[in-house]
Protein backbone atom coordinates (compact mmCIF):
# COMPACT_ATOMS: atom_id res chain seq x y z
CA UNK A 1 0.00 0.00 0.00
CA UNK A 2 1.48 3.34 -1.03
CA UNK A 3 1.78 5.99 1.68
CA UNK A 4 -0.33 9.04 0.83
CA UNK A 5 0.50 11.35 3.73
CA UNK A 6 1.02 11.64 7.48
CA UNK A 7 -1.53 13.60 9.51
CA UNK A 8 -0.92 15.05 12.98
CA UNK A 9 -3.33 13.52 15.50
CA UNK A 10 -2.19 15.31 18.66
CA UNK A 11 0.83 16.12 20.76
CA UNK A 12 1.42 13.81 23.71
CA UNK A 13 1.40 16.21 26.68
CA UNK A 14 3.56 13.87 28.76
CA UNK A 15 6.38 13.45 26.24
CA UNK A 16 5.70 16.53 24.09
CA UNK A 17 6.05 14.23 21.07
CA UNK A 18 3.77 14.70 18.08
CA UNK A 19 1.72 11.64 17.15
CA UNK A 20 0.89 11.08 13.46
CA UNK A 21 -1.51 8.83 11.58
CA UNK A 22 -0.09 7.34 8.38
CA UNK A 23 -2.68 7.58 5.62
CA UNK A 24 -2.41 5.02 2.84
CA UNK A 25 -3.51 5.34 -0.78
CA UNK A 26 -7.01 4.05 0.03
CA UNK A 27 -7.47 6.99 2.40
CA UNK A 28 -7.43 4.79 5.52
CA UNK A 29 -4.95 4.71 8.37
CA UNK A 30 -3.40 1.37 9.24
CA UNK A 31 -0.68 2.73 11.50
CA UNK A 32 0.37 5.64 13.68
CA UNK A 33 3.69 6.77 15.03
CA UNK A 34 5.53 9.37 17.03
CA UNK A 35 7.71 12.04 15.45
CA UNK A 36 10.73 9.87 16.38
CA UNK A 37 9.72 7.09 14.00
CA UNK A 38 12.47 6.31 11.49
CA UNK A 39 10.13 5.73 8.54
CA UNK A 40 8.26 8.96 9.29
CA UNK A 41 11.47 10.96 9.45
CA UNK A 42 12.74 9.48 6.18
CA UNK A 43 9.40 10.22 4.52
CA UNK A 44 9.53 13.82 5.71
CA UNK A 45 13.18 14.26 4.67
CA UNK A 46 12.33 12.97 1.20
CA UNK A 47 9.68 15.64 0.78
CA UNK A 48 6.66 13.57 1.77
CA UNK A 49 3.43 15.34 2.66
CA UNK A 50 2.83 15.90 6.38
CA UNK A 51 -0.46 17.53 7.45
CA UNK A 52 0.11 19.49 10.66
CA UNK A 53 -3.34 21.05 10.99
CA UNK A 54 -4.65 19.17 14.01
CA UNK A 55 -4.05 20.18 17.59
CA UNK B 1 58.48 -37.48 18.36
CA UNK B 2 57.44 -41.07 17.66
CA UNK B 3 54.32 -42.02 15.74
CA UNK B 4 51.94 -44.80 16.70
CA UNK B 5 50.37 -46.21 13.56
CA UNK B 6 47.50 -48.54 14.43
CA UNK B 7 43.98 -49.01 13.09
CA UNK B 8 42.29 -49.35 16.47
CA UNK B 9 42.88 -48.65 20.15
CA UNK B 10 40.66 -51.02 22.09
CA UNK B 11 40.72 -50.77 25.92
CA UNK B 12 39.67 -53.72 28.02
CA UNK B 13 35.92 -54.03 28.49
CA UNK B 14 34.72 -51.51 31.03
CA UNK B 15 38.03 -49.62 31.11
CA UNK B 16 38.12 -45.88 30.36
CA UNK B 17 40.67 -44.82 27.74
CA UNK B 18 42.89 -41.93 28.84
CA UNK B 19 44.91 -39.74 26.49
CA UNK B 20 47.78 -37.71 28.01
CA UNK B 21 48.03 -36.23 31.46
CA UNK B 22 47.31 -32.86 33.04
CA UNK B 23 49.27 -30.12 31.33
CA UNK B 24 49.63 -31.98 28.02
CA UNK B 25 48.43 -30.45 24.77
CA UNK B 26 46.40 -32.72 22.48
CA UNK B 27 46.44 -31.35 18.95
CA UNK B 28 43.92 -32.17 16.25
CA UNK B 29 45.52 -31.33 12.88
CA UNK B 30 43.65 -29.06 10.50
CA UNK B 31 41.29 -31.14 8.38
CA UNK B 32 41.21 -34.12 10.74
CA UNK B 33 37.73 -35.28 11.71
CA UNK B 34 36.27 -37.02 14.73
CA UNK B 35 33.37 -39.27 13.83
CA UNK B 36 30.95 -40.65 16.41
CA UNK B 37 28.61 -43.46 15.36
CA UNK B 38 28.82 -42.43 11.74
CA UNK B 39 28.05 -38.75 12.40
CA UNK B 40 30.70 -36.11 11.89
CA UNK B 41 31.28 -34.31 15.16
CA UNK B 42 34.39 -32.13 15.03
CA UNK B 43 36.81 -31.13 12.32
CA UNK B 44 40.14 -29.60 13.29
CA UNK B 45 39.72 -26.22 11.59
CA UNK B 46 39.75 -23.97 14.66
CA UNK B 47 36.05 -23.25 14.05
CA UNK B 48 34.13 -21.67 16.90
CA UNK B 49 31.98 -24.34 18.49
CA UNK B 50 28.69 -23.04 19.95
CA UNK B 51 26.90 -26.30 20.88
CA UNK B 52 24.65 -24.79 23.55
CA UNK B 53 24.07 -21.34 22.06
CA UNK B 54 20.98 -20.20 20.20
CA UNK B 55 21.27 -20.08 16.40
CA UNK B 56 22.58 -16.76 15.08
CA UNK B 57 19.85 -16.76 12.44
CA UNK B 58 16.41 -16.12 13.93
CA UNK B 59 13.45 -18.04 12.50
CA UNK B 60 15.78 -20.01 10.23
CA UNK B 61 13.16 -22.76 10.04
CA UNK B 62 10.50 -20.25 8.85
CA UNK B 63 8.04 -21.37 11.55
CA UNK B 64 7.06 -17.91 12.85
CA UNK B 65 4.85 -15.59 10.80
CA UNK B 66 3.09 -13.26 13.24
CA UNK B 67 2.00 -10.64 10.68
CA UNK B 68 0.51 -12.92 8.04
CA UNK B 69 1.05 -16.25 6.40
CA UNK B 70 0.63 -14.92 2.85
CA UNK B 71 0.73 -11.50 1.18
CA UNK B 72 0.11 -11.00 -2.55
CA UNK B 73 1.52 -8.33 -4.84
CA UNK B 74 4.86 -7.83 -3.10
CA UNK B 75 6.99 -5.73 -5.41
CA UNK B 76 7.87 -2.10 -6.11
CA UNK B 77 7.60 0.08 -3.00
CA UNK B 78 7.19 -2.89 -0.69
CA UNK B 79 10.56 -3.08 1.05
CA UNK B 80 9.91 -4.35 4.55
CA UNK B 81 8.40 -7.25 6.46
CA UNK B 82 5.25 -8.94 5.17
CA UNK B 83 4.96 -12.53 6.35
CA UNK B 84 7.70 -14.53 8.08
CA UNK B 85 9.27 -12.86 11.08
CA UNK B 86 12.81 -11.50 10.62
CA UNK B 87 12.78 -12.19 6.87
CA UNK B 88 12.81 -8.85 5.04
CA UNK B 89 11.91 -8.25 1.41
CA UNK B 90 14.03 -5.51 -0.16
CA UNK B 91 13.72 -3.93 -3.58
CA UNK B 92 15.27 -1.03 -5.43
CA UNK B 93 14.65 0.79 -8.68
CA UNK B 94 11.18 0.44 -10.19
CA UNK B 95 10.75 -3.30 -10.64
CA UNK B 96 7.48 -4.48 -12.16
CA UNK B 97 7.93 -8.04 -10.91
CA UNK B 98 5.52 -9.02 -8.14
CA UNK B 99 5.51 -12.04 -5.86
CA UNK B 100 3.13 -13.63 -3.43
CA UNK B 101 5.27 -14.00 -0.33
CA UNK B 102 4.11 -16.78 1.94
CA UNK B 103 4.88 -19.29 4.64
CA UNK B 104 4.85 -22.59 2.77
CA UNK B 105 4.63 -26.19 3.99
CA UNK B 106 6.79 -27.31 1.06
CA UNK B 107 10.01 -28.47 2.75
CA UNK B 108 12.86 -30.91 2.17
CA UNK B 109 11.47 -34.13 3.58
CA UNK B 110 13.06 -36.11 6.36
CA UNK B 111 14.92 -33.31 8.14
CA UNK B 112 12.33 -32.20 10.68
CA UNK B 113 11.25 -28.98 9.01
CA UNK B 114 7.63 -27.90 8.60
CA UNK B 115 7.83 -24.55 6.83
CA UNK B 116 9.71 -22.57 4.23
CA UNK B 117 9.62 -19.05 2.83
CA UNK B 118 8.06 -19.04 -0.63
CA UNK B 119 8.23 -16.33 -3.30
CA UNK B 120 5.69 -17.13 -6.04
CA UNK B 121 6.07 -14.86 -9.06
CA UNK B 122 2.66 -13.46 -10.03
CA UNK B 123 3.74 -10.60 -12.30
CA UNK B 124 6.73 -11.39 -14.48
CA UNK B 125 9.36 -9.08 -15.93
CA UNK B 126 11.90 -10.73 -18.18
CA UNK B 127 13.53 -7.42 -19.11
CA UNK B 128 14.68 -5.61 -15.98
CA UNK B 129 15.48 -1.92 -15.70
CA UNK B 130 19.15 -1.25 -14.95
CA UNK B 131 18.39 -0.11 -11.40
CA UNK B 132 15.98 -2.91 -10.50
CA UNK B 133 16.87 -5.20 -7.63
CA UNK B 134 15.06 -7.62 -5.36
CA UNK B 135 16.37 -9.71 -2.51
CA UNK B 136 15.47 -11.44 0.73
CA UNK B 137 17.41 -10.41 3.81
CA UNK B 138 18.08 -11.15 7.40
CA UNK B 139 19.61 -8.29 9.41
CA UNK B 140 21.61 -8.59 12.64
CA UNK B 141 22.33 -6.44 15.66
CA UNK B 142 26.07 -5.75 15.88
CA UNK B 143 26.15 -6.79 19.53
CA UNK B 144 25.07 -10.30 18.52
CA UNK B 145 27.91 -10.80 16.03
CA UNK B 146 30.93 -9.63 18.03
CA UNK B 147 32.08 -13.27 17.97
CA UNK B 148 32.92 -12.75 14.28
CA UNK B 149 35.82 -10.54 15.50
CA UNK B 150 35.28 -8.52 12.36
CA UNK B 151 37.80 -5.76 11.83
CA UNK B 152 40.54 -7.59 13.74
CA UNK B 153 43.41 -9.82 12.67
CA UNK B 154 41.46 -12.71 14.21
CA UNK B 155 38.38 -12.20 12.02
CA UNK B 156 36.46 -15.45 11.69
CA UNK B 157 35.43 -17.11 8.46
CA UNK B 158 31.67 -17.38 7.96
CA UNK B 159 29.52 -20.18 6.58
CA UNK B 160 25.92 -19.75 5.46
CA UNK B 161 23.93 -22.93 4.80
CA UNK B 162 20.35 -23.41 3.68
CA UNK B 163 17.96 -25.59 1.72
CA UNK B 164 16.68 -23.94 -1.45
CA UNK B 165 14.25 -24.84 -4.22
CA UNK B 166 13.76 -22.74 -7.34
CA UNK B 167 12.17 -23.06 -10.73
CA UNK B 168 15.00 -21.14 -12.38
CA UNK B 169 18.25 -23.09 -12.58
CA UNK B 170 21.63 -21.41 -12.79
CA UNK B 171 23.74 -18.98 -10.78
CA UNK B 172 22.47 -17.17 -7.68
CA UNK B 173 24.19 -14.59 -5.51
CA UNK B 174 24.46 -14.72 -1.72
CA UNK B 175 25.88 -11.51 -0.30
CA UNK B 176 27.09 -10.42 3.14
CA UNK B 177 27.05 -6.74 3.99
CA UNK B 178 28.68 -4.94 6.89
CA UNK B 179 26.19 -2.10 7.19
CA UNK B 180 28.29 -0.14 9.69
CA UNK B 181 31.20 0.22 7.30
CA UNK B 182 29.42 -0.50 3.98
CA UNK B 183 31.69 -3.38 3.12
CA UNK B 184 30.47 -6.35 1.10
CA UNK B 185 31.35 -9.78 -0.18
CA UNK B 186 29.34 -11.91 -2.63
CA UNK B 187 29.51 -15.60 -3.46
CA UNK B 188 27.64 -17.70 -5.97
CA UNK B 189 25.64 -20.85 -5.50
CA UNK B 190 24.04 -22.92 -8.22
CA UNK B 191 20.54 -24.32 -8.57
CA UNK B 192 21.16 -27.50 -10.52
CA UNK B 193 17.66 -28.95 -10.84
CA UNK B 194 14.44 -27.02 -11.27
CA UNK B 195 11.87 -27.20 -8.48
CA UNK B 196 14.01 -29.59 -6.42
CA UNK B 197 15.22 -29.05 -2.86
CA UNK B 198 19.00 -28.66 -2.76
CA UNK B 199 21.22 -27.94 0.24
CA UNK B 200 23.80 -25.18 -0.19
CA UNK B 201 26.82 -24.43 1.98
CA UNK B 202 28.51 -21.16 1.12
CA UNK B 203 31.82 -20.03 2.65
CA UNK B 204 33.02 -16.47 3.16
CA UNK B 205 36.38 -15.15 4.34
CA UNK B 206 36.67 -13.21 7.56
CA UNK B 207 37.07 -9.47 7.21
CA UNK B 208 40.02 -7.91 9.03
CA UNK B 209 38.75 -4.40 8.24
CA UNK B 210 35.77 -2.63 9.77
CA UNK B 211 34.49 -3.56 13.23
CA UNK B 212 30.77 -4.07 13.80
CA UNK B 213 29.11 -1.69 16.24
CA UNK B 214 28.64 -3.34 19.61
CA UNK B 215 25.06 -2.14 19.96
CA UNK B 216 21.45 -2.90 18.99
CA UNK B 217 21.59 -1.30 15.55
CA UNK B 218 21.65 -2.96 12.15
CA UNK B 219 25.28 -3.90 11.58
CA UNK B 220 25.20 -6.88 9.28
CA UNK B 221 22.94 -8.46 6.70
CA UNK B 222 22.76 -11.55 4.54
CA UNK B 223 21.17 -10.98 1.14
CA UNK B 224 19.63 -13.65 -1.08
CA UNK B 225 19.36 -11.92 -4.47
CA UNK B 226 16.24 -12.65 -6.54
CA UNK B 227 16.96 -10.38 -9.47
CA UNK B 228 19.49 -7.71 -10.38
CA UNK B 229 19.50 -5.04 -13.08
CA UNK B 230 22.72 -4.19 -14.86
CA UNK B 231 23.58 -1.50 -12.30
CA UNK B 232 24.48 -4.36 -9.96
CA UNK B 233 25.82 -6.83 -12.46
CA UNK B 234 28.35 -5.48 -14.94
CA UNK B 235 31.52 -5.70 -12.86
CA UNK B 236 33.45 -8.77 -11.84
CA UNK B 237 31.63 -10.25 -8.82
CA UNK B 238 33.06 -8.89 -5.55
CA UNK B 239 34.17 -12.19 -3.99
CA UNK B 240 36.51 -10.62 -1.42
CA UNK B 241 35.60 -8.22 1.36
CA UNK B 242 35.93 -4.61 0.33
CA UNK B 243 34.14 -1.30 0.13
CA UNK B 244 30.81 -1.93 -1.59
CA UNK B 245 31.14 -1.82 -5.36
CA UNK B 246 27.61 -1.49 -6.67
CA UNK B 247 28.14 -2.96 -10.13
CA UNK B 248 29.92 -6.01 -8.68
CA UNK B 249 27.34 -7.02 -6.07
CA UNK B 250 25.25 -9.52 -8.05
CA UNK B 251 26.93 -10.24 -11.36
CA UNK B 252 25.55 -13.45 -12.81
CA UNK B 253 22.33 -13.55 -10.78
CA UNK B 254 19.45 -15.24 -12.63
CA UNK B 255 16.06 -13.53 -12.75
CA UNK B 256 13.59 -15.39 -10.54
CA UNK B 257 10.88 -12.99 -11.73
CA UNK B 258 11.16 -13.88 -15.40
CA UNK B 259 7.94 -15.95 -15.51
CA UNK B 260 4.77 -16.38 -13.49
CA UNK B 261 5.63 -20.07 -13.41
CA UNK B 262 8.59 -19.34 -11.14
CA UNK B 263 8.81 -20.13 -7.45
CA UNK B 264 11.73 -19.58 -5.07
CA UNK B 265 11.75 -21.19 -1.60
CA UNK B 266 14.24 -21.59 1.22
CA UNK B 267 14.39 -22.91 4.77
CA UNK B 268 16.79 -24.34 7.36
CA UNK B 269 19.01 -21.30 7.18
CA UNK B 270 22.18 -21.41 9.29
CA UNK B 271 24.89 -18.85 9.93
CA UNK B 272 27.95 -20.56 11.38
CA UNK B 273 31.21 -19.06 12.57
CA UNK B 274 34.05 -20.82 10.78
CA UNK B 275 34.56 -22.64 7.50
CA UNK B 276 32.48 -25.74 7.03
CA UNK B 277 31.70 -28.15 4.24
CA UNK B 278 28.49 -30.07 3.71
CA UNK B 279 30.20 -32.95 5.57
CA UNK B 280 31.35 -30.93 8.57
CA UNK B 281 28.49 -28.46 8.94
CA UNK B 282 26.97 -28.61 12.44
CA UNK B 283 23.39 -29.88 12.40
CA UNK B 284 20.58 -27.30 12.27
CA UNK B 285 19.69 -26.26 15.81
CA UNK B 286 15.97 -26.94 16.08
CA UNK B 287 14.38 -24.64 18.67
CA UNK B 288 11.01 -25.04 20.33
CA UNK B 289 8.26 -22.95 18.73
CA UNK B 290 8.09 -20.86 21.92
CA UNK B 291 11.81 -20.09 21.99
CA UNK B 292 11.73 -19.16 18.31
CA UNK B 293 8.68 -16.91 18.80
CA UNK B 294 10.23 -15.18 21.81
CA UNK B 295 13.38 -14.32 19.84
CA UNK B 296 11.24 -12.92 17.00
CA UNK B 297 9.23 -10.83 19.47
CA UNK B 298 12.30 -8.77 20.30
CA UNK B 299 11.73 -7.22 16.85
CA UNK B 300 7.99 -7.52 16.28
CA UNK B 301 5.03 -8.38 18.49
CA UNK B 302 1.45 -8.78 17.35
CA UNK B 303 -1.42 -8.89 19.83
CA UNK B 304 -4.82 -10.32 18.85
CA UNK B 305 -4.88 -12.11 15.50
CA UNK B 306 -1.52 -13.80 15.06
CA UNK B 307 -0.23 -16.28 12.48
CA UNK B 308 -3.73 -16.43 11.01
CA UNK B 309 -5.19 -17.51 14.35
CA UNK B 310 -7.94 -15.27 15.73
CA UNK B 311 -8.80 -14.70 19.38
CA UNK B 312 -12.39 -13.54 18.72
CA UNK B 313 -14.29 -10.50 19.93
CA UNK B 314 -14.30 -8.90 23.40
CA UNK B 315 -10.87 -10.20 24.33
CA UNK B 316 -8.80 -7.78 26.38
CA UNK B 317 -5.59 -6.24 25.03
CA UNK B 318 -4.89 -4.37 28.26
CA UNK B 319 -6.22 -2.15 31.02
CA UNK B 320 -6.53 1.59 30.68
CA UNK B 321 -8.17 4.76 31.87
CA UNK B 322 -10.39 7.31 30.16
CA UNK B 323 -8.87 10.70 29.44
CA UNK B 324 -10.57 13.98 30.30
CA UNK B 325 -11.17 14.74 26.60
CA UNK B 326 -14.13 12.35 26.28
CA UNK B 327 -12.28 10.87 23.31
CA UNK B 328 -9.16 8.88 24.18
CA UNK B 329 -8.71 6.08 26.64
CA UNK B 330 -5.09 5.19 27.26
CA UNK B 331 -4.51 1.45 27.37
CA UNK B 332 -1.36 -0.19 28.75
CA UNK B 333 -0.07 -3.42 27.18
CA UNK B 334 3.07 -5.22 28.39
CA UNK B 335 5.31 -6.85 25.79
CA UNK B 336 6.00 -10.58 26.14
CA UNK B 337 9.73 -9.91 25.83
CA UNK B 338 11.91 -6.83 26.05
CA UNK B 339 12.04 -5.30 22.60
CA UNK B 340 15.20 -4.29 20.74
CA UNK B 341 14.68 -0.61 21.44
CA UNK B 342 11.86 1.84 22.20
CA UNK B 343 8.98 1.32 19.74
CA UNK B 344 7.71 4.42 17.95
CA UNK B 345 4.73 3.09 15.98
CA UNK B 346 1.88 0.60 15.89
CA UNK B 347 -0.17 -1.05 13.16
CA UNK B 348 -3.85 -2.00 13.30
CA UNK B 349 -6.60 -3.19 10.97
CA UNK B 350 -7.65 0.25 9.73
CA UNK B 351 -11.21 -0.37 10.95
CA UNK B 352 -12.27 1.52 14.11
CA UNK B 353 -15.08 -0.87 14.97
CA UNK B 354 -12.59 -3.77 15.23
CA UNK B 355 -11.78 -2.35 18.69
CA UNK B 356 -13.82 -1.78 21.89
CA UNK B 357 -13.48 -0.03 25.18
CA UNK B 358 -15.34 -1.60 28.06
CA UNK B 359 -16.18 -0.27 31.55
CA UNK B 360 -19.68 -0.93 32.87
CA UNK B 361 -20.75 -1.46 29.28
CA UNK B 362 -19.00 -1.99 25.96
CA UNK B 363 -18.60 0.69 23.30
CA UNK B 364 -17.13 0.11 19.85
CA UNK B 365 -14.34 2.53 19.05
CA UNK B 366 -15.04 5.43 16.70
CA UNK B 367 -11.42 5.79 15.65
CA UNK B 368 -8.58 3.30 15.17
CA UNK B 369 -6.11 2.81 18.06
CA UNK B 370 -3.13 5.14 17.96
CA UNK B 371 0.42 5.09 19.28
CA UNK B 372 0.86 7.18 22.46
CA UNK B 373 4.16 6.24 24.13
CA UNK B 374 6.31 3.20 24.82
CA UNK B 375 9.30 1.69 26.56
CA UNK B 376 11.07 -1.51 25.42
CA UNK B 377 8.85 -3.38 27.90
CA UNK B 378 5.38 -1.87 27.42
CA UNK B 379 3.30 0.43 25.27
CA UNK B 380 0.43 2.84 25.85
CA UNK B 381 -2.15 3.16 23.09
CA UNK B 382 -4.97 5.62 22.54
CA UNK B 383 -8.28 3.77 22.14
CA UNK B 384 -10.57 6.31 20.49
CA UNK B 385 -14.26 6.66 21.31
CA UNK B 386 -15.97 10.02 20.95
CA UNK B 387 -19.36 8.90 22.24
CA UNK B 388 -18.61 6.99 25.44
CA UNK B 389 -20.36 8.21 28.58
CA UNK B 390 -17.98 6.68 31.13
CA UNK B 391 -16.59 10.04 32.26
CA UNK B 392 -12.92 10.84 32.83
CA UNK B 393 -10.52 8.85 34.97
CA UNK B 394 -12.53 5.67 34.69
CA UNK B 395 -10.77 2.31 34.46
CA UNK B 396 -11.55 0.56 31.19
CA UNK B 397 -10.35 -2.37 29.16
CA UNK B 398 -9.14 -2.05 25.56
CA UNK B 399 -10.57 -4.97 23.63
CA UNK B 400 -10.89 -6.74 20.32
CA UNK B 401 -14.25 -6.39 18.56
CA UNK B 402 -13.67 -8.65 15.52
CA UNK B 403 -11.85 -11.82 14.61
CA UNK B 404 -9.34 -9.83 12.54
CA UNK B 405 -8.56 -7.35 15.32
CA UNK B 406 -4.84 -6.97 16.01
CA UNK B 407 -2.23 -4.50 17.18
CA UNK B 408 1.29 -4.83 15.83
CA UNK B 409 4.43 -3.27 17.28
CA UNK B 410 7.39 -3.23 14.91
CA UNK B 411 10.93 -2.30 15.85
CA UNK B 412 12.69 -4.41 13.22
CA UNK B 413 16.16 -3.73 11.91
Amino acid sequence: MTILRYELIYTNPETNKKIYAKIDSDGKSYSSCSEDNKDFKEWKENGGTVIEEAD
Amino acid sequence: MSTLNVDKVDPSTGTALEIGTSGDTITVPSGATFVVAGTTEITGTNNVQRPNAKPLIINGNCAISQRSTSVAGVGDGDTGFHTLDRWRFSEGGTPSTEFTMSQSTDVPSGYGFSNSLKMDCTTADASLNASDSMMLQQRFEGQNLQLLKKGTSNAEKITVAFWVKSTVTGTYILELQDSDNIRNISKTYTISSADTWEKKVVNFDGDTTGALGNDNGNSFEINWWLQSGTDFATGSLQTSWGARTTDARATGQVNTGSSTSNDFLFTAVQLEVGEYTSATLPPFQHESFGDNLARCQRYFTQFGKNQGVTVGSSKTYGMGITNNDDLNSFVHIAFPTTMRTIPTSITQTGVASDYNIRAVSTDACTGVPTFHSATPDAIILGFVNSVHSFGSGVVIRGQTNADDSFIGVDIEL
